[in-house]
């Protein structure tokens, strides 16, 4: 874990009393994880389900919650509950990663914002979740570090690397 | 231009970065509360409580037969949407041609076993986890901290490096893994095998691990990795060589590990033309097995940074 003690303890009061039942605690962990659960998510299913598909996570995590022994393992715990749900999902459909097959009105985000996520997808898994939540979820390189479990100097070097191939890549499809 | 901007958003803004965080922010997660009125998953279907009985027994009467079993574990195992019933170190668990199971432990991750498949539980501590595979197939979903979960096999150690994965043992002793999500390390006798995400390795009894390669290499040069790593001879080599695309990487850097002299120059060659690698990885270096070189070629994959697997390495 690469938080500081502070931040640590805090949290393992959160999920003690989350598992103990207490809906505001548990609260507070959905609203400090929930963007990292949807920036994992978003890189590898359709835009359209990561919304409903994070609330499934976390109401799936609710459910086990009282059976996680290990409370520091609760940012792993999380993550491989979303991996596995994307997993799940995706077996069931098709993934739409081809901005042209978005429907010609449809309303939100831009064809171009569709278009660099589908850069992103393109990427090697170690780049595609930093880049996520750094870029669309808007998390800082600590912050990431911070909730995923990961060491600063693997996120830092992970999105440098991601950045640049991100780059190459988004050049080669404007051509 | 300095890198800060990317990593915490100080220093002086980089315009592209900036620009794609602008693009991206409209698909930025909501934060709309949780909604409780979801309608609970597929209804578990029953199942017959004569095969819960039956594994039941053949857990306990295994258990009987390798000898007592000691503390209870985290670990439970699971027939069909059956209530779990608890595990023990030391236990053994076997399914029938007719019998699937789940493991599960809420800190660990949960394993699938499949038809004939038998597990022994060799280990569950503060430590870590070990399970003996000794024929069949799991499917692995973890969540431990790396190196945490332990596979053996009679051909190979599996390590888990935080992911899901499938892994399959004959009776003759040889073995299959396939990775879905994260990364396996396999290990024995001093050679290491790294899988990443759809990739694959098989293992041969007294051999160890063989070259990983990815689950959509071209068969030609599945078929030629598969005579080299048994034979090590040239034109099984030059095969593999030949048909081996960029992504193929990391088949030749594993390679690199394998070979020495001129088998090592070639796959060098080769991987030099497939991919740009740094001048820290130079021939000179690679050929006289100098580990930082190793980790730069690795690095040049683009499949991760050496960083992130050097921190669990130290347990190996």
């Amino acid at each position: 874990m690469t938080a500081t003690p502070d931040v640590q303890i805090a949290e393992a009061a959160l999920v003690r009393a989350a598992q103990g039942g207490d809906r505001a605690a548990f609260g507070a962990l959905y609203q400090r994880y929930g963007g990292v659960i949807h920036g994992v998510l978003l890189s590898r299913v359709p835009f359209a389900d990561a919304e409903d598909l994070t609330q499934e996570v976390f109401l799936k995590a609710m459910e086990r919650l009282p059976g996680l022994r290990e409370i520091e393992a609760f940012p792993a715990w999380l993550f491989a509950i979303a991996q596995r749900m994307a997993v799940d999902h995706s077996r069931n459909r098709k993934l739409i990663c081809d901005p042209a097959q978005l429907p010609s009105k449809s309303p939100g985000p831009d064809s171009q914002a569709f278009t660099v996520l589908s850069a992103i997808r393109e990427l090697a898994e170690a780049y595609r979740d930093p880049l996520t939540l750094r870029l669309v979820e808007g998390l800082t390189g600590p912050e990431i570090a911070e909730r995923t479990g990961l060491t600063p100097d693997s996120v830092r070097v992970n999105l440098c690397r991601g950045m640049k191939l991100l780059r190459e890549r988004l050049e080669d499809k404007r051509r | 231009m300095s890198e800060d901007y990317l990593w915490d958003g100080s220093g002086e803004q980089d315009v592209e970065v900036a620009k794609l965080e602008e693009q991206l922010r409209p698909l930025r997660w909501a934060g709309a509360p949780i909604s409780t009125n979801r309608q609970k998953s597929a209804k578990r279907t029953s199942f017959p409580y004569w095969a819960i009985a039956a594994l039941v027994c053949l857990c306990t009467g295994a258990a009987f037969l390798y000898g007592r079993f000691a503390s209870r574990t985290s670990w439970t195992v699971a027939v069909g949407g059956a209530k779990a019933a608890a595990v023990r170190t030391g236990q053994v668990i076997e399914t029938s041609h007719a019998l699937k199971a789940t493991l599960q432990a809420e800190s660990i991750g949960s394993v699938a076993m499949e038809t004939d498949t038998r597990i022994h539980i060799t280990e569950a501590s503060r430590r870590g986890e070990r399970f003996r595979l000794d024929h069949g197939t799991i499917h692995a979903l973890i969540w431990a901290p790396p190196a945490k979960f332990v596979v053996d096999t009679p051909s190979a150690v599996a390590v888990d490096l935080g992911c899901q994965y499938t892994l399959s043992v004959a009776k003759d002793g040889s073995g299959f893994l396939s990775v879905e999500s994260g990364w396996v390390a396999f290990e024995a006798r001093g050679i290491e095998s790294f899988i990443p995400a759809d990739a694959a390795c098989t293992t041969r009894r007294g051999q160890g691990p063989d070259t990983p390669r990815f689950i959509d290499a071209k068969p030609e040069l599945i078929a030629a990795l598969t005579l080299f790593d048994v034979e090590a001879k040239d034109e099984a080599l030059d095969a593999v060589l030949a048909a081996a695309r960029p992504r193929d990487g990391l088949t030749l850097w594993h390679l690199l590990k394998r070979t020495k002299g001129g088998q090592r120059d070639r796959v060098y060659s080769r991987l030099a033309q497939l991919v740009e690698l740094p001048e820290t990885a130079s021939r000179a270096a690679i050929l006289e097995g100098d580990m930082p070189a190793f980790d730069a070629a690795w690095n040049a994959l683009q499949l991760g940074d050496t960083n992130w697997w050097r921190e669990w390495k130290r347990r190996w």
